[in-house]
């Protein structure tokens, strides 16, 4: 009964968050310096008549942000994402083509990026000697200092992976020493603990003491730090696409912005704001879930 | 007999071995053309074509009944056998090319040009194709009267009107219809789209119906395939013809041109001047929301003309182009064969003649700022588009020079939505530096730009009369070359237009930019030019050393 009370609040919580982000976002486009302007008006090539209209096609309607995003919203709720401004195509088609690129950049790496994490904090945790540890964190902080921007542009001036594969190394590049600090500053407290001490004292295996003594203790509030991975692994995108030439959702997010497409830049905000807020949700419930003592 | 014979053959081979060798290698037929496309194309149908990736698309994949030869600048036929031109200018009559067929293999209808002329002139479209048609004296008629001619008829008489149908693109309604998906359109260009895929890249492959064929009888084009990617980091695009995996780039600047010159001097084209210049204007809209005084400066001939003299437009070109460009000596650039003014020079630098034109203009230096009459220091902003080195380090050099007669400029970068909405519509802006091109050489095309009721007219747009004498009489030599048949006395009357912007400066037009390209060494038959499309202006023509092999 408090799990279904828990799921309800928390699926309010992701609703609302992201009805709320949709709305900031509308405002902002609606407010913003070139909004409803399009290039083709300083066109030399169109007479007095087009360029007429061209600025009726371009002009926003009068209603405000407000009731312009209910609107919105009530189309989209019959599936009617509307039509993008600077791409003259429905806003549903261009996400349908873009997401899975961000989708697999950003799954690859995720993956990679708490992969390369954990084992490396488990490594820490476990083998116990200082160079190590002390090489490990110097790289993550060397990584958590780097922009992904900057990341990216390395990535481009390497010239050797795709688009995509650079995408996906650089996020993993940017999880990564998040992962490993939160997770290696968890497994260290555990390691620390008088009942990990003394079975390590009493000859219990390496392999039993990492996984019943270190892993499945520390996992429900290692997985907390999944949501915010998901939120930090779709923002970097943005910038990484742009600079690597990837055709994702942040390609795409980048130029709705430079051309203050209305309807594209708030269903992107919406869809991006609803996959991060259902990632947070599930790391939720996992760092709720009972904590597997230590037998 | 057989020793007479025997000398003849032995003279025969002598002769024609170093020929042989000279000669120009056999176009081999094969392989794959790859190259980048800057932005997403918007749009397939070739109707509403607009923007630069569209145009590619079209270009490769779209047929017209003239085609202007870039290299020559010479109106060639195309899907028209011959065209002529009726009634002193008020007709144009085509007739049509036998046999020409879509990609699909089905044919070219006389219906399928009247549709296409039909569409593009419909004003209710607003086919960015039909704009220089549309010149406010009625809407041009086509008929047909004959089974292969086509007749347009206009209100007024268009002199040079033929040259606009390079861009009347012919299709179809069936075609319009595919638009959507652009692999099962049919075309009538050299190529048609096989493979989309959005935000990424776009495959076209041979039309195997092409009309053309070559001087020996080969089917046109020599290429299987027409590779575009989509790529928006042109940084990103330098480096994959750096490595090999495309084969041109079109409109490089002075940096990225230097990088290739440097790796592979061979592949680096500068073509010289090309119809792109760089240009700075100064607001002269009435009710611009800036200081009336500034406005009173703006307007001023004088301070035009002084700061157009305290540029050094010789080291604009040399230091922010490398070269690569030259100072700007009018509105049209020399590239363009026809209309230039051969009779104008390029506008000397002389900082102390510009300070004594200000200061006989009431203007005073005080220590090293300048001030007008009622003593407000002379310092006003330029707005440029942000993104474009060359165009921020202009500014940059154009804010040293101004400093020298004690004026202040700042510099302020602004998106490119943000800066439109500016100088169209708010006109919260003093100057504004940016690059024009001359799409159409002819200049009928430039009444958006020099009629001061037009919308392009930068410096002040939209004007219900004239609000100067000397716009008054560009208007008035715009409107009468327009209508004028005779091409010398067009010419006389547009060279006196650009003698009035040279001399009343309200656009210091400041450098004309070379047109840059990288061809890689594999392609043959590429003759880059100035105008667009640069480098495969000639597609149907260009080669791969080695075809398929490649």
């Amino acid at each position: 009964m408090r799990m279904r009370a828990r799921l309800i609040h928390s699926l309010t919580t992701v609703l609302l968050t992201v009805l709320v982000g949709g709305l900031i976002a509308a405002a902002l486009v609606r407010r913003s310096p070139g909004f409803g302007v399009d290039e083709r008006e300083f066109d030399a090539r169109y007479g007095q008549d087009s360029i007429r209209h061209i600025r009726e096609e371009a002009k926003p309607s009068g209603g405000g942000a407000l009731p312009d995003y209910l609107r919105f919203l009530v189309r989209a709720a019959t599936g009617d994402l509307g039509t993008s401004a600077s791409f003259h195509r429905p806003v549903a088609a261009l996400i349908a083509e873009r997401f899975p690129a961000t989708m697999r950049s950003a799954g690859a790496g995720l993956a990679l990026g708490w992969t390369a994490g954990m084992l490396l904090a488990l490594a820490a945790a476990g083998l116990s000697r200082p160079a190590f540890d002390l090489g490990a964190g110097a790289a993550a902080a060397f990584f958590l200092c780097l922009p992904s921007s900057v990341l990216a542009l390395a990535m481009v001036l390497a010239g050797r992976l795709g688009g995509k594969t650079a995408v996906a190394v650089v996020i993993a590049l940017v999880i990564f020493p998040r992962v490993f600090r939160y997770a290696r500053a968890i497994l260290g407290r555990i390691a620390a603990a008088p009942h990990v001490l003394m079975a390590r004292a009493r000859g219990v295996r390496p392999w039993r003491l990492l996984w019943a003594h270190l892993i499945r203790p520390s996992a429900p509030a290692i997985l907390a730090l999944l949501g915010v991975s998901v939120s930090v692994a779709f923002g970097a995108a943005i910038p990484v696409e742009v600079l690597c030439d990837s055709p994702g959702l942040g390609q795409l997010a980048w130029q709705a912005a430079l051309k203050r497409d209305l309807p594209l830049l708030v269903d992107i905000t919406l869809l991006v704001s609803l996959v991060a807020g259902i990632a947070g949700m599930a790391a939720d419930i996992a760092r709720s879930a009972p904590a597997v003592e230590p037998s | 007999m057989n020793v007479r014979w025997a000398g003849f053959a032995l003279a025969w081979l002598v002769v024609q071995s170093p020929l042989r060798s000279a000669r120009i290698p056999e176009p081999v037929p094969g392989g794959e053309l790859r190259f980048c496309l800057h932005a997403e194309p918007k749009t397939f149908n070739t109707l509403m074509v607009s923007e630069e990736p569209d145009e590619v698309v079209r270009f490769l994949t779209g047929g017209v009944l003239i085609r202007m030869n870039r290299e020559t600048q010479a109106l060639e036929p195309e899907l028209a056998e011959s065209w002529r031109i009726l009634d002193g200018g008020r007709k144009i009559e085509f007739k049509l090319r036998e046999g020409v067929r879509f990609s699909d293999g089905s044919a070219l209808t006389a219906a399928d040009v009247l549709f296409s002329l039909r569409s593009v002139l419909d004003p209710a479209l607003h086919s960015p194709a039909g704009e220089p048609f549309r010149t406010g004296q009625g809407k041009p008629l086509v008929s047909q009267p004959g089974s292969r001619r086509i007749l347009v008829s206009l209100a007024a008489p268009m002199p040079g009107v033929e040259r606009l149908f390079d861009e009347v693109p012919i299709t179809s309604a069936r075609a319009v219809e595919k638009s959507a998906h652009p692999a099962d359109m049919p075309g009538l260009g050299p190529f048609h789209v096989v493979e989309y895929r959005p935000g990424s890249s776009l495959l076209l492959a041979r039309n195997p119906f092409y009309w053309k064929r070559d001087e020996a009888g080969r089917s046109l084009p020599y290429l299987d395939s027409v590779r575009l990617s989509i790529q928006q980091n042109r940084d990103l695009e330098l480096a994959r013809f750096l490595h090999g995996e495309i084969h041109l780039i079109n409109g490089l600047d002075a940096e990225s041109f230097e990088r290739v010159a440097a790796k592979s001097p061979g592949e680096a084209r500068d073509t010289g001047r090309s119809l792109e210049s760089e240009e700075l204007w100064f607001n002269q809209v009435a009710r611009a929301p800036i200081p009336e005084y500034r406005k009173q400066w703006f307007r001023s001939r004088e301070f035009r003309r002084a700061v157009a003299q305290a540029i050094n437009r010789a080291d604009l070109a040399r230091l922010v182009y490398r070269g690569h460009a030259a100072p700007a000596i009018g509105p049209v650039s020399p590239a363009n064969l026809a209309w230039f003014n051969a009779n104008l020079r390029v506008p000397t630098f002389d900082p102390d003649a510009a300070l004594a034109r200000l200061k006989a203009a009431g203007f005073s230096l005080a220590g090293s700022a300048l001030h007008d009459r009622e003593g407000h220091g002379v310092e006003f902003s330029v707005i440029t588009n942000s993104g474009n080195k060359s165009r921020e380090r202009l500014a940059t050099m154009i804010q040293q020079d101004l400093a020298r007669i004690g004026i202040r400029l700042n510099v302020v970068t602004l998106d490119f939505g943000s800066l439109i909405e500016r100088i169209t519509r708010t006109f919260d802006y003093e100057s504004c530096l940016l690059g024009m091109v001359n799409v159409d050489l002819d200049p009928s095309a430039e009444m958006n730009v020099w009629l001061s009721s037009a919308s392009s007219h930068a410096w002040n747009p939209a004007q219900t009369s004239p609000e100067t004498s000397w716009e008054a009489d560009i208007d008035r030599l715009m409107r009468a070359q327009a209508v004028e048949t005779s091409f010398k006395r067009r010419k006389a009357l547009f060279d006196r237009v650009q003698e009035i912007v040279v001399e009343e400066a309200p656009v210091v037009v400041l450098v004309d930019k070379n047109a840059l390209s990288a061809v890689s060494r594999s392609l043959g038959d590429v003759t880059p030019a100035v105008l667009h499309p640069q480098t495969f202006w000639n597609i149907d023509r260009i080669y791969l050393r080695g075809g398929a092999g490649r």
